[in-house]
């Protein structure tokens, strides 16, 4: 098996073991970026345990590794802009008010808005409530249209909004994805593209994926400006987005940007990883999104260990409650099963 | 009223609703400039402006997701497929996207696809295609196929109106031979109600779209026998009208189930299970279907017209189910 | 008139570019059409003159219409080119074993079996077969049938106006217009597990106040052998009365040693019992039951006596065995015995079974006479009034005589009036003749 060396990977450009803003931000803004990250991650290692308990049916998917890029994205989104993301994007649905004991609930099963059971966790959308529009997933590349269908209803509509559709390696592999932004370009839609590159598209590494070195080479065939940027540096994600959606927002075309992360766990929990070389796993433990928060808080942040552990231990908290009241959730009624399929 | 034809009452449908409603847009190929290669759209950019009469780039999937993701934002798109054979580029935002989305959510996706369908003028296999059964597989799509000027124009107002995913399969050999009165106001004909095209007791004739003429014809002709058929036209595949076919069967005790595209897995299928399930204590004959043979459209015209359901092979059927 | 794309249907000459008599060559352009989706210039299709110009500028003619004639170089009047499209598909209609026998035999041999079988078989089903199918029916027709109780044998025998004549809904409902359902009706007649419920105008709607009383399994049973056998037998009646001076007068006198001796009493039943047994040797096809198109006579008379239940009223119909080999005293130990076991409830499910014949007795109730239902698969059944004095005329005279009003119910398939009329007066004969010594009755 050939397996993927750092150095192969990540550009030394991107590469850093500390990460610091350029910005000026409040403790609020840095507690509530960390502890929605913190969410998440305490979130997936709980859903990690209730597979293996045979609690969920199906598979899940985690997000681990990837929590920083959602969060800088979403961060800088205002509120009626629209983003779609599978569950990677887990710490965005959060931060957009998205209730961990309805993410779990619906990984159960049970009968809780907006799918009441139709649709696994891995999937999010619920425009009326927190902008998360709706996508489809014959692959991670089939909502890059109907995003710049989103899109184009905004500028028809005279409308300064921003759809982000967040995809993957894999997903700038089908034809959705030229053909999304291709008519996004066209029109100059205000469709911002963010690849989170985590080196696997399920098994396949990204030299077996692409013929570029990044995603963002492909970007001059759309004549749209792109950016290779480190993802798991939350405040490297904030500085190359807000270049993205401003160019967006201001009425001229799609941005593409590449991050580069790293999945931290299997395409789902049943998957061992046994492609993965432990060298490449380690590097990347090294640079976990999460660690490098909250060293960042714990030294120049200027939390202190202290609050960042409070933080934590809320967060494991909050997700035990949150399972609690999932497992107490119905079950969707089999009578429901023939209902909702056509809007009236 | 004035006489139209098919496509004149497709444009007036498209027409009324844009003016009825500056939420409808228009995307497809080389529909705005050109005006469609059909010229469906001829004069709707000068009216309507870029913005709502979109040519797009040779993309299907591309801008059929497009269209997708607008109507949840609350436009109402019509797709143009230049041929109902090129919807098959656009098949994953169909079935995956558009038709689940409302099952999945609860957020509506008011799109209509119009494709251009059929054939018997020698397009070849990739111009002649009846692709329904392709979508009528599908929950969550509505897929509707007229086979009048009045029922065409009615019939695209409702799917416009609708909020739902709706396929308009519009026969293009139809286009501009079938004629007749239309309203000049806007009128909708309801998704999902069959239409006894013409009525009678001794055979029931279940078909759709172009089809309908030709039954009609054999009809005609039968009559003459001294056979009445009963023709009835679904114009909705999905919602189907079970109940007009049903009631017409149990007058009759003998169907014949008529459609242009191949046999195998085609719609006749449903209605002759159908049929076979609800109506079987009535049935004094098999019932029978008529369809295309099952092989791709071939251009070459003796090879069309071998393969395509005829009056002839209408006919056929129809005195075998008759005379059973 | 070309096609110029898909949907056109129809296109109009703008302008001729040759006139009549000009010589034109080859794919030079000829005329100038516009139709809905393009204009463009028509060139020639053939080398020659222009003779005739049919569709004038200006003019909107369909696809295919010829709009010129050409003369070729040379050829005379006859031989012409039209500037016609190509055939539409209305007017070609190939025949269908033209392709099928393409000289071809490559093509031929690569034909694929889908490609070629349904045509044969669009070709063969169009013409009618001329054997016979086989006797099977729609279900159309048998629920047209079984709604008008038409019977299997009456569809069986039908010649219908479908394909090898078969029997279509609409010669069913000829035939009842002309004939009503019958046509005999038979055991066999259609749905004899599944009567339709009855119309609902004659189904009473239970009020308030009525008193509801649920069938015992008994009383079901009885009401579906009385259905059933309404439905399968045209059923007809008999009656004559019979003096039964000597049977009175037997009973008188020799009652009581007859009981003494027999252990089982000497009554107007048994004596009627043996009469009537007796009488079935001479008239066999009273003793038998009617088996589709056939008339099925037993060897023995397997006689049923039907017994009220006094405590429910109830009937059942134990029967005596081989009773024509009976005596008069065997005769009156059976009756005994059945009918005390019945009353005690202690017959079995062979002593009701396997009855070729019944005696009912609605006498004993104080009965004139009645009309009895046969029991089924029987064909007669024969029914005893009670025995009244009477005033009766008798050589010119009026005397007073024990009289009985005897009625034989009878499946009118397998017998007529005179049988049944000559059975009763055998049966009477018996009795007006009994001897009065019931020990030298013959056994």
């Amino acid at each position: 098996m050939q397996k993927l060396k750092p150095a192969r990977f990540l550009d030394p450009a991107l590469d850093r073991t500390s990460i610091a803003p350029n910005e000026t931000l409040s403790h609020d803004q840095l507690i509530t970026w960390y502890r929605t990250m913190r969410l998440a991650r305490a979130c997936d290692k709980k859903l990690g345990a209730l597979y293996r308990q045979g609690k969920i049916v199906g598979a899940v998917y985690l997000a681990t590794g990837q929590e920083a890029i959602c969060t800088g994205v979403v961060s800088l989104l205002e509120r009626n802009d629209y983003f779609s993301t599978v569950a990677r994007g887990l710490a965005g649905w959060f931060l957009r008010g998205v209730e961990p004991r309805h993410v779990i609930a619906r990984w159960l099963g049970r009968d809780v808005p907006p799918s009441h059971g139709r649709e696994l966790g891995l999937f999010f959308a619920d425009i009326e409530h927190y902008g998360i529009a709706p996508y489809h997933n014959g692959s991670m590349a089939s909502w890059i249209p109907s995003g710049a269908g989103f899109a184009l209803a905004f500028k028809i509509r005279k409308q300064p909004r921003v759809y982000v559709a967040f995809t993957g390696d894999g997903a700038t592999s089908p034809g959705d994805f030229y053909e999304g932004l291709n008519f996004a370009a066209i029109h100059k839609l205000a469709l911002v593209v963010i690849v989170e590159n985590n080196c696997f598209a399920y098994s396949t590494s990204t030299d077996k994926q692409m013929p570029v070195e990044n995603v963002a080479d492909r970007a001059p065939a759309f004549n749209i400006p792109s950016e290779v940027a480190f993802g798991n540096d939350i405040f490297e994600v904030r500085r190359v987005a807000k270049r993205a959606i401003d160019h967006a927002r201001a009425g001229n075309g799609p941005y593409l940007v590449e991050f580069k992360t790293f999945r931290a766990s299997g395409h789902g929990e049943h998957d061992d990883m046994g492609y993965v070389d432990a060298d490449l796993r380690e590097f990347w433990e090294q640079r976990d999104p999460l660690r490098l928060f909250a060293e960042y808080l714990d030294g120049p942040g200027g939390l202190g260990e202290t609050a960042v552990k409070a933080i934590d231990d809320e967060c494991t908290q909050v997700i035990e409650d949150a399972v609690v009241w999932a497992e107490a959730q119905p079950e969707a009624s089999p009578d429901t099963v023939g209902d909702r399929l056509f809007a009236p | 009223m004035a006489v139209i034809t098919y496509l004149n009452a497709i444009s007036q449908a498209l027409r009324g609703e844009m003016r009825r409603d500056e939420n409808v847009i228009l995307l497809g190929e080389d529909i705005a400039v050109f005006g469609g290669a059909f010229k469906v759209t001829r004069g709707f950019l000068e009216e309507f402006g870029e913005d709502r009469v979109i040519d797009t780039p040779i993309s299907e999937s591309g801008f059929t997701g497009a269209a997708c993701g607008a109507a949840v934002e609350g436009l109402r798109p019509v797709v143009e497929f230049q041929f109902a054979d090129f919807i098959a580029c656009a098949f994953d935002q169909i079935v995956n996207y558009a038709a689940k989305n409302y099952y999945r959510w609860g957020i509506p996706m008011p799109v209509v696809f119009r494709g251009p369908s059929g054939g018997g003028f020698r397009g070849g296999p990739y111009h002649s295609q009846n692709p329904e059964a392709w979508f009528t597989h599908v929950p969550g799509l509505k897929v509707v196929q007229p086979s009048t000027p009045y029922d065409a124009k009615g019939l695209l107002a409702a799917a416009i109106r609708d909020n739902n995913p709706v396929i308009y399969f519009e026969h293009k050999h139809l286009y501009r031979r079938i004629k007749e009165d239309v309203p000049d106001e806007d009128y909708v004909v309801p998704l999902g109600v069959a239409d006894v095209k013409r009525a009678g007791s001794s055979l029931t004739i279940v078909t759709y779209g172009a089809m309908v003429h030709e039954s009609l014809a054999v009809a005609e002709r039968l009559s003459g026998e001294g056979a009445e058929c009963e023709v009835i036209d679904l114009r909705s595949l999905s919602p189907l009208d079970r109940d007009t076919f049903l009631t017409s069967v149990r007058k009759t005790s003998r169907a014949l189930v008529v459609h242009e595209a191949q046999l195998t897995g085609g719609f006749g299928g449903e209605v002759a299970a159908i049929i076979a399930q609800e109506a079987f204590d009535v049935l004094d004959a098999p019932v029978t279907r008529v369809a295309a043979l099952d092989v791709p459209s071939p251009f070459a015209a003796a090879l069309e017209d071998a393969m395509l359901p005829t009056q002839e092979k209408i006919y056929a059927a129809a005195k075998e189910v008759l005379e059973y | 008139m070309p096609q110029m794309g898909e949907s056109i249907a129809e296109g109009t000459i703008v302008n001729w570019l040759k006139k009549a008599g000009d010589s034109v060559v080859r794919d030079e352009p000829l005329f100038e059409i516009t139709t809905d989706k393009v204009d463009t210039e028509v060139p020639s299709p053939a080398a020659g003159i222009l003779v005739e110009i049919l569709v004038r500028e200006g003019e909107t003619v369909g696809v295919g219409t010829p709009v010129a004639v050409i003369a070729e170089a040379g050829d005379d009047a006859t031989k012409r080119s039209s500037t016609e499209a190509p055939p539409s598909k209305t007017e070609v209609i190939p025949p269908v074993e033209k392709t099928v026998n393409e000289p071809d035999a490559h093509f031929r041999a690569t034909q694929s079996p889908q490609l070629v079988r349904p045509r044969r078989e669009l070709k063969k089903t169009t013409a009618a077969g001329p054997e016979p199918r086989s006797r099977s029916f729609s279900p159309a027709v048998l629920e047209t049938a079984r709604q008008a109780g038409m019977s299997l044998a009456t569809l069986t025998g039908m010649r219908g106006s479908g394909r090898g004549g078969r029997v279509t809904k609409r010669d069913v409902e000829e035939h009842l217009r002309q004939h009503g359902p019958s046509g005999g009706l038979t055991t066999s007649s259609l749905g004899a597990d599944d009567p339709l419920p009855p119309p609902e105008q004659y189904v009473y709607q239970p009020k308030p106040g009525d008193e509801r009383i649920q069938m015992s399994a008994v009383r079901k049973k009885i009401a579906h052998h009385m259905s059933w056998s309404t439905r399968i037998s045209p059923h007809a009646t008999a009656m004559a009365e019979c003096d039964m001076s000597r049977a009175a007068e037997l009973v008188d006198t020799a009652g009581q040693r007859f009981k003494a001796d027999v252990g089982a009493p000497l009554t107007y039943t048994v004596l009627v019992a043996q009469a009537a047994v007796k009488a079935l040797g001479e008239f066999r096809t009273l003793n038998a039951s009617v088996v589709g198109d056939e008339l099925v006579v037993k060897p023995t008379v397997n006689l049923g006596v039907a017994v009220a239940l006094p405590d429910s009223g109830e009937l059942i119909v134990p029967v005596i065995r081989e009773a024509d080999g009976l005596s008069l005293a065997g005769f009156a130990r059976a009756i005994k015995d059945l009918a005390t076991r019945a009353r005690s409830h202690q017959l079995t499910p062979q002593d009701v079974q396997g009855g070729t014949f019944t005696l009912t007795n609605p006498g004993i109730f104080g009965g004139l006479t009645g009309t009895p239902i046969l029991n089924q698969p029987e064909v007669a059944i024969l029914g005893l009034g009670v025995v009244n004095k009477r005033p009766v005329v008798v050589d010119d005279a009026i005397a007073i005589k024990p009289i009985m009003m005897m009625s034989l119910t009878f499946d009118h398939r397998a017998a007529d009036g005179m049988i049944a009329f000559r059975y009763l007066a055998c049966v009477r004969q018996h009795l007006e003749t009994l001897h009065l010594d019931p020990s030298t009755t013959p056994v």
